[in-house]
């Protein structure tokens, strides 16, 4: 009896578990109609304890100064700004008819108020960028109101590039009221930008509202979902499966699915240049690369336009340390002489061979091609007597290695903090410069010492651009690290979805709305 | 029953011990600059030496290690695992925060694991040797071989990208849980098929089943009471150490299905080198394997005769 009733009952119960799981989702209209789901690969709220709460690309709050579209700076809660001769007092004038999320106007003791709290705080974490007053604004002596719509910021020493320093996160406004005694926001962010952050639950999904009051261009969406989905397989199947219709910030979409996806007629790819830029560091100081022939023969010996290729097109190639979105690039020719390359290691290393240690970080495998990329430079340098052994690294370990100098070149990136690029030209080009310590690459020269104090010196914007530009070349010869591409940021949306493009920094998630 | 419990806490109580030591020693044998890292969170920023030793002094790394053990292992005692050196948030709070979310993964997992294990395994010992004894040994040794990881991304893509039966990722109702919980259930219920299988063979050639189909008892009765009887004090050990081991599958899982649980904490944790975070899960892990341990010892001791005897003799 058991032997015939047992497999009736399984059947049973499988075909009704089957029936089950094989209704189909309802679909949400409502999600369909009015709500955008857009998903990014991390929480772009680290909340209350961030320094900014949420990230500039969800335009809930605005900063003083944005990047223009030449990546200069240009007034977003401004109107205008003036420098004093000396170039040691600047006059800002506040936008008028800004409303904060919560009613009130925005005024100059706003953003004094703003300032008291970076100053508090700084420096402060996030995984945006970090909140540091002396580094983003060096020298600050005071910052005072004049007016409801005028506040002065004063300096010990000459900052006619002030403007350029501020571009979004550096001058980033939130309400006083927003924080607690620690510098902590005491609830949901308060903002002046074209959407409120209505709610957000940790590393799932945050929830933005179209600010009604905003003193610009409305919003093009009503309401927009952000969810975090941290694996780049499942956000390219959540775009399939029409569950969310876009992707948004570094990383949203690697070069490899975005080519996949942009074989489907459903889904459009937008790529812009971003303010990051690729390198081959190298660890200098006593190192057997601190013979500077032998890191040009790595540049010329590198086929950049081939390591392109690994990124599906989705980078430029670039001989220049300063990335092609900042106001002061200049163009740097490209050499690719594998001959040459070859012949000027000869004259370093003779008849021999040099073994040399490639170190790549886990988290820019998750991102970028560095496996391939490895695999490729050590193709490359094999004909200049370089026998190159890779090896990855998790970015704890990375670091340290990195800083202790115990490696020969790494895989490594540098984003832009603002549009001024003396920061990061002097962490850099001096031996006790920040990035030089952290990569222990240990560089100096006289005369770029002495460029950078003349840059520094200089209150003449032109003439200062021309000094960055010298620097810019003396750089490109002489190598401290090598540059090998202009990174691209690539998102993907649904052709439902229209006005939303990528910009140097983030999309226009302000302006994307239903294409009907 | 009460001293045998007892006896067990007592021995548990050195493991957990143990286990905040090694937490803590990972955590400082490690390589990386935790103060560093937290400083360059977005891989862009350079903060100074200065800044650096600055940040070492406010997170209490520059103490010697014995002070900060005593200091951390204090905290634990109250229920508090520290701050995350990343997000300057409570590892405590985001511990509870996630621990609903994996729980009840965990739990899905392991009731599926339950459905699909224990019936076709117990259904292949009895009829043992038929085509579907075969075919299921077969599906046993592909379920314990399959990659969790592909078998996650196979599943999104038919029953998510091409079906849209069920959603790729996320929380929000029952429906998000299958995927996740089928793939984490199936080492659990491959390995539940060979167990149960081999313990219905070895009841069903036990001379109390042969005395109870003599006695005339129902086919069915003999099966499901007088052989599984025997079987069941292994299924639980197994079941119950199984808890445990999950938390650790839930990691790739989490990740994968975008589930805000403490395996995606954990991950991050690790990562970022986040002390405060790494020995808060190792500890967690720990006591979970203690706990479900315990209580399977327990469910043992209640079900198997034997086992009661023989602490009474001890």
């Amino acid at each position: 009896m058991f032997n015939t009733i047992l497999p009736h009952r399984l059947t049973a119960a499988a075909l009704a578990a089957l029936v089950a799981l094989a209704a189909p989702i309802a679909p949400d209209a409502n999600a369909q109609t009015r709500e955008m789901v857009m998903a990014a690969p991390r929480d772009l709220a680290p909340g209350a304890e961030d320094a900014y709460y949420v990230s500039s690309i969800l335009y809930v709050w605005e900063p003083l100064v944005q990047f223009g579209p030449d990546g200069g700076p240009v007034p977003q809660l401004l109107s205008g700004w003036e420098m004093s001769e000396d170039a040691t007092r600047w006059t800002f004038t506040l936008r008028d008819g800004v409303t904060w999320h919560n009613g009130d106007a925005l005024t100059a003791e706003h953003v004094v108020g703003t300032f008291e709290r970076i100053i508090q705080v700084s420096p402060k974490r996030s995984p945006f960028y970090s909140m540091h007053i002396d580094r983003a604004y060096p020298g600050l002596v005071a910052i005072e109101a004049q007016d409801a719509l005028t506040f002065t910021m004063e300096f010990d020493s000459p900052r006619p590039t002030l403007p350029h320093q501020m571009v979004n996160f550096s001058s980033a406004v939130f309400h006083p009221d927003n924080f607690d005694a620690d510098g902590n926001f005491n609830d949901l962010v308060i903002g002046t930008g074209p959407f409120r952050l209505v709610s957000h639950t940790p590393d799932q999904e945050l929830v933005l509202e179209r600010f009604e009051e905003y003193w610009g261009t409305p919003a093009g969406t009503e309401r927009v979902v952000v969810r975090t989905i941290p694996d780049a397989d499942t956000r390219a199947a959540a775009l399939r499966a029409e569950e969310i219709v876009g992707v948004m910030d570094l990383g949203a979409m690697p070069p490899e699915q975005a080519a996949s996806l942009a074989e489907d007629d459903r889904f459009e790819l937008n790529a812009h240049p971003s303010s990051i830029s690729h390198f081959l560091h190298v660890s200098g100081g006593d190192g057997p690369l601190s013979d500077m022939r032998l890191r040009q023969a790595i540049s010329m010996a590198i086929d950049r336009e081939a390591i392109v290729q690994l990124y599906r097109g989705f980078t430029t190639p670039t001989a220049n340390f300063l990335n092609v979105n900042n106001p002061f690039h200049i163009d740097v020719p490209l050499v690719h002489d594998p001959e040459a390359a070859a012949d000027l290691a000869a004259e370093v290393l003779g008849a021999e061979r040099m073994d040399i240690r490639l170190i790549i970080p886990s988290w820019g495998v998750a991102r970028y091609p560095y496996r391939a990329q490895a695999e490729l430079i050590q193709f490359m340098l094999q004909p200049i007597g370089l026998d190159v052994t890779i090896q990855l690294l998790d970015r704890a370990a990375f670091n340290e290695v990195r800083q202790s100098g115990d490696y020969d070149l790494s895989l490594s990136t540098l984003g832009l903090p603002n549009a001024d690029p003396i920061t990061v030209f002097r962490d850099y080009f001096t031996r006790d410069g920040a990035m030089s310590v952290r990569n222990a690459i240990g560089y100096e020269n006289p005369d770029m010492t002495a460029l950078l104090e003349a840059a520094l010196a200089e209150r003449d914007l032109d003439l200062r651009a021309g000094i960055y530009a010298d620097i810019q070349r003396l750089a490109a010869t002489e190598l401290p690290t090598i540059p090998l591409m202009n990174d691209t940021t690539v998102i993907v949306h649904h052709v439902d979805v229209v006005g939303y493009r990528q910009t140097i920094y983030g999309g226009t998630l302000n302006t994307a709305a239903w294409a009907d | 029953m009460a001293a045998y419990v007892l006896r067990r806490l007592l021995l548990a109580a050195p493991v957990l011990f143990g286990a905040t030591l090694i937490a803590f020693t990972l955590g400082v044998v490690a390589p990386g600059d935790p103060a560093a890292g937290a400083l360059m969170q977005s891989g862009f920023d350079a903060p100074t030496q200065a800044e650096i030793a600055a940040m070492r002094t406010e997170l209490g790394l520059d103490r010697p290690l014995p002070v900060q053990y005593v200091s951390w292992l204090g905290n634990v005692l109250t229920g508090d695992f520290g701050t995350s050196i990343y997000t300057d948030r409570s590892v405590s709070e985001e511990f509870a925060r996630r621990l609903p979310t994996t729980l009840a993964l965990a739990a899905s997992a392991l009731v599926l694991a339950i459905l699909i294990g224990l019936p076709s395994g117990l259904a292949m010992g009895y009829w043992a040797q038929s085509f579907g004894d075969r075919a299921g040994r077969v599906v046993a040794l592909a379920l314990l071989s399959v990659p969790g990881f592909w078998l996650a991304l196979m599943l999104i893509l038919v029953f998510a990208e091409t079906l849209r039966w069920l959603p790729t990722s996320g929380l929000g109702s029952w429906r998000h849980m299958i995927l996740p919980a089928l793939v984490l259930s199936t080492g659990m219920a491959a390995l539940l098929m060979r167990l149960s299988r081999a313990v219905m063979l070895e009841a069903l050639a036990g001379a109390h089943i042969t005395a109870a189909r003599a006695r005339g008892l129902a086919e069915i009765r003999v099966v499901l009471i007088h052989a599984l009887k025997g079987a069941a004090a292994p299924l639980i050990t197994v079941i119950g150490g199984y808890f445990g081991a999950i938390l650790g599958g839930s990691v790739i899982v989490e990740v994968i299905f975008a589930i805000p649980g403490i395996g995606q904490y954990a991950v991050e944790g690790i990562f970022r080198r986040d002390y405060p975070v790494i020995q808060g899960y190792v500890l967690f892990t720990a006591a979970v394997y203690v706990v479900f341990n315990l209580a399977a010892d327990v469910a043992c001791f209640v079900v198997n005769p034997q086992l009661r005897l023989g602490a009474r003799v001890a």
